[in-house]
């Protein structure tokens, strides 16, 4: 008989990197045979570039600026577009969330106000947002504002309603006031539900600004970076442009993953 | 000494009809007591302890209390002054165990010093110094219910009362029996005084002077017990488990 290891929940760090080393080699394989095909099927022209290429464009362009503006700089003015736009969404969504979330009166009167906005995709708004703000970063920060708000506003609502009537009870048993309540026993057990939200809020964040960069609002942005790589026909700073996207979501994603290990080891635990 | 007077105690059900749960229920709480309500499931015991605990103002009655025997009598606000167990585990997931027992002074904005010496005269008391630093989710649940006592004495209740609303039900049978030898244990060297809600007739004949049997809704108290077997009891002696027929006739 043959037999059965079972393996530790835990993989050993070498596996890891194996694992992801194998993924990341399949995936610029497939990437060589996608562009190798095309290349047949059109008479040896593929508009699409080969990873090289690609990886060669990406890297050239961190110390060669083009047009006077490097990657690096488009990259930070849409992050500093989703900034604001998310600044905006979190600073409004907390405080209603938890008024609405506490609150049945108010719950009653702003809900259907909220579930009649809520179904209007984010990217809709960008022409609403070109003629009320013009070409400016406020028309950026107010589509990026409608996408990262609802997901905020329902991961906080979700959080209170939720949050535990004991420890609730248990705090006024100890002598809290309301406000002492608010703060020391709602707030702390519905930060998980903060943060879910802001990795939510921030993910459509990114997806909204690209978007409406690529709808032509102003002449910054990694979105109109591509587009532009796109209708001037340089196709590998085209290319180039969507991986600095995927690392800057990679990094994203790193840095909740490694907020949610340390600040909520207890909610993870539990 | 407490004296509690619930004239009437009424929830609305869901069809809007008035539902009567507590009626002329009137008992003392002495001091150094050790009191348990039993009655039938649903009798309105968890109401009683949410009453008492200062949860609830809405009913008719009135919650007295006097600092001596003479019968000077004042109405009693219990927030902040008395302490609370409820039967779910209760600690504050997001604090250590040491910040847990620290929120009720905290809240008071009482001195450090005083708060350090308080935690640390606590968490002696039960054993646990060396876990001040685990998170809630890192021990075992008698410890958590045990921490939730230290918290609950953090604030120096008054006349040491400490109200439980089935504290050890979410424990296994071993664990119970040795957290029920340890409240003992605290009871008699702090002096405490205790309001102890179960199920559990074996509980109460182990850990109580005197026993209130509830009748069903709405309740009011059918029988009064004083238990003088001392403490230190044997569950297997003959005088034990004679209370604890008497009791259980009581319940049926
Ligand atoms: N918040 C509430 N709203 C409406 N009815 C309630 C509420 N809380 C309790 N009741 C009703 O009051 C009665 C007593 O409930 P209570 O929880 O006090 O009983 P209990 O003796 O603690 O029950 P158990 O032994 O199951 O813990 C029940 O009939 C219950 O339906
Ligand atoms: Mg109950």
């Amino acid at each position: 008989m043959e037999k059965i290891t079972i393996t530790s929940e835990k993989k050993p760090k070498f596996r890891i990197i194996v694992n992801i080393t194998l993924g990341f080699a399949l995936f610029i394989g497939f990437w060589y045979i996608f562009v190798f095909i095309l290349q047949i099927s059109h008479n040896g022209i593929s508009v699409v570039p080969y990873p090289h290429d690609a990886f060669k464009s990406f890297f050239f362009l961190f110390s060669h600026p083009y047009d006077g503006v490097t990657l690096i700089e488009h990259v930070g003015a849409s992050l500093f577009r989703v900034f604001v736009g998310v600044l905006y969404a979190f600073i409004i969504a907390i405080p209603l969330g938890i008024v609405v979330a506490i609150n049945p009166i108010l719950d009653g009167i702003i809900k259907p106000i909220i579930e009649m906005i809520r179904p209007i995709p984010p990217i809709a708004w960008i022409p609403f947002a070109i003629i009320t703000f013009g070409l400016s970063t406020a028309s950026h920060a107010f589509i990026i504002f409608m996408g990262a708000f609802f997901p905020l506003l329902q991961n906080i609502y979700d959080g209170v309603r939720q949050s535990s009537k004991v420890y609730q009870d248990v705090a006024r048993s100890l002598g809290a006031s309301r406000s002492q309540i608010a703060w020391d026993v709602i707030l702390p057990s519905i930060l998980p539900n903060i943060i879910t939200g802001l990795r939510v809020a921030i993910g459509v964040g990114w997806m909204c600004v690209i978007a409406a960069e690529m709808m032509g609002i102003s002449g910054a942005g990694i979105g109109y970076f591509i587009n532009y790589m796109k209708n001037i026909g340089h196709y590998s700073n085209m290319v180039a442009g969507m991986l600095m996207i995927a690392i800057i979501g990679l990094g994203i994603n790193g840095i909740f993953v490694l907020i949610e290990k340390y600040a909520l080891n207890w909610k993870l635990n539990q | 000494m407490f004296k509690i007077n619930i004239k009437s105690k009424k929830f609305m059900t869901p069809e809007k009809t008035e539902n009567l749960v507590l009626k002329n229920l009137e008992f003392n709480v002495e001091e150094n007591d050790f009191m348990s309500i039993i009655g039938p499931s649903g009798c309105g015991k968890t109401t009683i302890l949410r009453i008492l605990a200062g949860f609830d103002n809405d009913f008719e009655g009135s919650l007295e209390y006097s600092p001596n025997s003479d019968n000077n009598y004042e109405k009693f606000e219990s927030l902040g002054k008395i302490g609370y167990i409820p039967q779910e585990f209760s600690l504050f997931p997001w604090l250590n165990i040491e910040k847990n027992i620290r929120f009720g002074l905290d809240i008071k904005n009482i001195p450090k010093k005083e708060q350090d010496d308080t935690v640390e005269r606590l968490l002696d008391l039960v054993g646990m110094t060396e876990f001040r630093k685990y998170l809630p989710h890192e021990i075992s649940g008698g410890m958590k219910q045990k921490i939730a006592i230290c918290r609950a004495l953090a604030i120096n209740p008054t006349s040491k009362l400490i109200v439980m609303d089935e504290p050890f039900s979410a424990l296994d049978a071993q664990t119970r029996n040795s957290l029920q030898e340890d409240l003992l244990e605290i009871w008699r060297k702090q002096k405490l005084t205790i309001v102890f809600v179960t199920h559990n007739i074996d509980e109460a004949t182990f850990l109580s002077r005197r026993v209130l049997v509830l009748t069903k809704l709405p309740a009011k108290v059918l029988k009064e017990f004083n238990i003088e077997i001392s403490h230190q009891r044997d569950r297997t002696s003959l005088e034990f488990n004679k209370i604890r027929k008497d009791l259980l006739s009581y319940l049926n």
